[in-house]
């Protein structure tokens, strides 16, 4: 009896470590956490949670999509970065990291205190007229507003449609009345209505309207022409040298363990390749731009010393 | 037309009947606990319509809206806890009814003027969408100024006989609206150091805490004195008003349909601003003005008619223009968007059988919301007989798990207890909390248009008077403030006094 009892321990301990030992050293070993720092229904939301849909399958477990809305972000990007780095909970971020660090010191985030997973998508910014303006090329536009003060709108001081704005005016030596929006739909009300001359916005949210000719976009703020707005030139093209975009990308905690950023990092690689993730973002027109790690790294610091130069020579605030 | 029958096919399919009664149900749910609003419900339930056909993805969020909407004003009557925003106005006059044994009667009235509501906006939008979307382009920033002034005279019914105290409220409320990041300027303003505080003081936990909380303080503590009389409160009344009822409330919840769905169209106001005008609309056409916050039927009936209008009436510039009316449209832009429904005119024609699809569902969401209410009314209402040592630990934990559930944030649950602290004082003290709560939602609306405009007119004060539209706001204004003083020279009365 006592023999049997042994060894069938013995069995339940050897059957114990064979089945937990190799599960130790392997993450993930529970569900992780992805905090979205707007409520639900927003477009971050929205993408957190077909990422997530699409991550179980690569993880093994899931991802639980957690919303921490308020202060425009920035209390989610602080729930992201003082989280504690054991790989368990990351998050959304997006260029308010950087703007946010500039304008407020003291902050307890900044483009240094993340471990970039990946971005997963860049909405460009665009700015735009009515169709029926009369206004087609930025030239004109800036010829406009030189002889009269344009009213364009953006979403709120400080913000990235505001700061091109802002470029904008700077490069272009004119002048322009900037009004805060509580959102595109309130901005293109106005325009469309004939209340404001432009608005400064991003490319998914003005490509119907502008397809159907409603709105005259004259500038994408992007290195390369948006594919949803191929006929619109760029910036650069046009000799403005001015970068703006919406980006949404996934970051964890600075110093989390290597093995599970490693994970991290080749699970996004996996979403943002299946065929099946990019046909959905097609259809949310969400404009996909896949950087991995460090590569998103360099681009968020690129972002951070652009804004640096700009808040440097004309504080917005 | 051939449209409207194959929308109608969609509808009648058994697959999508189960789904408008699943969407009714979720929807009740969500408008009933503190911590899910509309947008949420909508928002959450998007993820589950991928895998769906399209018609049957808008049954479904077409259902969760509308029967939130409603769903809100059954706790909003019964415990005086507005499920969101949109059921505030309904506690004026819905809970003193409530306390009166009416409950079943006023859940009776909110369906039927639900009901009416929802299905009058339903077909404005089915009938007259086109056009009508024009108007959300009319409206520029001096007109929502006036909007949130029109909104605001609401004040004066709700105070009336504490006017000075209402007053004090009212503008504590202005000045809690201006807490937050100033869009203009990009600073914080009356934050105190607190990040929670950047993006405004959060409407619902200041709501819940000023209206459900602080009548749960009061319970708790009325409890000994309350008991005797306790067991005679029985619940009477059939569910449904009476033909003579419906008869006087008819014109009121004509009115406020028709205030309902133009203030819906419009994407700067919001719900909570249809309900406040049409009740003040309806407390200035009533015989008895005076009867108004202590548990008139007509002012159930008037906002109630007009929470649900907005409806239809905000998915007017949503699916014409692509132009959301409110942030519940803005999450259904998403959810069209996922099923290749682009909004903008074309819904109208080349997706017609899709968008008539959503519209009867709305209008058969409405008759299932009333439906299930109509058969639980006696039962919810029985609330009001559970013993005060019970209800009012409930609704305080109801309300702190609602806070916390929005943002996941502690914080929210801090700011709850305390608005709950001071709105069982003021009620103590006889300070009124609507005002506090109507400046509160109507204070950002006003500030942000008002700088908006004399930003875009440069500094100019008569850009407010030239325009036709904001002279339009003025006139009914003006009218609604100098009504009682006209009733009363016509009535040969005196003017004062």
């Amino acid at each position: 009896m006592n023999r049997l009892f042994k060894s069938a321990a013995m069995a339940c301990v050897a059957a114990f470590g064979l089945g937990v030992a190799p599960a130790m050293a392997e993450y993930p070993e529970k569900p992780v956490e992805m905090v979205v720092p707007y409520a639900p229904g927003g477009s971050t939301d929205v993408l957190a949670r077909k990422f997530a849909q699409y991550a179980e399958k690569y993880l093994g477990k899931p991802m639980v999509v957690v919303n921490k809305p308020g202060a425009g972000g920035q209390l989610g990007f602080t729930a992201i970065s003082t989280a504690k780095a054991d790989g368990y909970t990351i998050g959304w971020i997006n260029s308010g990291i950087i703007t946010n660090a500039i304008t407020r010191p003291d902050v307890k985030f900044s483009v240094d205190t993340y471990d970039m997973v990946a971005n997963l998508v860049t909405n460009p910014g665009v700015l735009s007229v009515t169709g029926d303006s009369g206004i087609n090329t930025l030239e004109e536009f800036i010829a406009a507003a030189k002889k009269e003060k344009l009213t364009v709108s953006h979403e709120g001081v400080g913000g990235d449609d505001f700061l091109a704005v802002l470029q904008l005016e700077q490069a272009a030596g004119i002048e322009l009345n900037k009004v805060a929006f509580n959102g595109d739909a309130e901005a293109k009300a106005a325009l469309l209505g004939g209340h404001i001359n432009a608005i400064e916005g991003n490319v998914s949210e003005q490509v119907e309207m502008a397809s159907e000719g409603g709105l005259k976009p004259l500038v994408v703020w992007s290195k390369k022409t948006a594919a949803d707005m191929p006929d619109v030139p760029t910036g650069a093209a046009l000799g403005y040298n001015i970068l703006s975009a919406a980006s949404r990308g996934i970051a964890g905690p600075k110093g989390m363990e290597p093995e599970a950023l490693e994970k991290l990092r080749e699970v996004a690689t996996k979403v943002a390749n299946d065929p099946e993730f990019i046909e959905d973002l097609k259809k949310l027109n969400m404009p996909m731009d896949v950087m991995i790690g460090d590569e998103y790294l360099t681009f968020m610091k690129e972002q951070d010393k652009a804004y640096r130069d700009l808040w440097e020579k004309n504080p917005w605030m | 037309m051939e449209a409207l029958l194959v929308a109608a096919s969609n509808v009648f399919s058994p697959e999508a009947l189960l789904v408008l009664v699943i969407g009714t149900v979720v929807g009740l749910f969500v408008g009933a606990l503190p911590g899910l609003s509309s947008t949420m419900g909508v928002a959450l339930c998007i993820p589950i319509t991928f895998g769906m056909d399209p018609a049957i993805a808008l049954v479904l969020l077409g259902a969760i809206y509308c029967s939130s909407v409603f769903g809100g004003s059954i706790t909003a009557i019964l415990l005086r806890t507005p499920g969101t925003d949109a059921s505030i106005a309904t506690t004026f006059d819905g809970y003193p009814m409530a306390q009166r044994g009416e409950g079943t009667k006023a859940i009776g009235m909110a369906l039927v003027a639900s009901l009416v509501g929802g299905v009058f906006s339903a077909l404005v939008l089915l009938f007259v969408a086109p056009p009508l979307s024009r108007l959300a382009l009319l409206f520029g920033p001096q007109e929502y100024v006036f909007l949130a002034i029109f909104g605001m005279v609401s004040i004066i019914g709700v105070a009336s006989g504490q006017a000075l105290k209402g007053f004090v409220t009212a503008a504590l409320g202005l000045l809690l609206a201006t807490i937050g990041l100033d869009l203009f300027t990009g600073y914080p303003r009356l934050t105190l150091g607190q990040d929670e505080l950047l993006d405004g003081l959060p409407l619902l936990p200041a709501l819940i805490g000023i209206f459900s909380v602080s009548q749960a303080l009061s319970l708790c503590i009325s409890n000994e004195g309350a008991a005797a009389d306790k067991p005679m409160l029985d619940v009477k009344g059939k569910v449904l008003p009476e033909w003579a009822v419906l008869r006087r409330v008819a014109r009121t919840l004509l009115r406020s349909s028709v205030i309902g769905s133009i203030i819906g169209i419009l994407p700067g106001a919001g719900t909570s601003v249809a309900a406040f005008i049409s009740y003040n609309e309806a407390r200035r056409h009533s015989a008895h003005p005076e009867r108004f916050g202590k548990g008139e039927i007509e002012g159930v009936a008037a906002p109630e008619a007009a929470n649900n209008a907005v409806t239809g009436g905000s998915l007017v510039p949503t699916l014409t223009l692509g132009i959301p009316g409110n942030a519940v449209t803005a999450v259904f832009v998403g959810g069209l968007t996922i099923h290749g429904l682009i909004p903008g005119p074309k819904l109208f024609t080349q997706y017609a059988d899709v968008t008539y699809t959503l519209i009867l569902s709305l209008i058969l969401a409405n008759i299932l919301f009333a439906l299930v209410g109509l058969v639980s009314a006696p039962w919810i209402s029985r609330v009001i007989r559970v013993p005060n040592a019970v209800l009012g630990p409930a609704i305080i934990v109801f309300s702190v798990v609602g806070s916390y559930a929005l943002r996941n944030s502690l914080f929210d649950v801090w700011l709850v207890l305390g608005f709950g602290v001071v709105g069982f004082f003021m009620e103590r003290w006889r300070f009124p909390g609507a005002p506090l709560v109507i400046a509160l939602v109507l204070g950002p609306i006003l500030e942000t248009n008002f700088r908006r405009s004399m930003q875009i007119s440069g500094g100019d004060w008569t850009t407010f008077f030239t325009r036709p539209f904001s002279l339009l706001l003025i006139a009914l204004i003006v009218v609604s403030l100098c009504y009682p003083l006209i009733s009363r020279w016509r009535g040969g009365k005196r003017l004062l006094g």
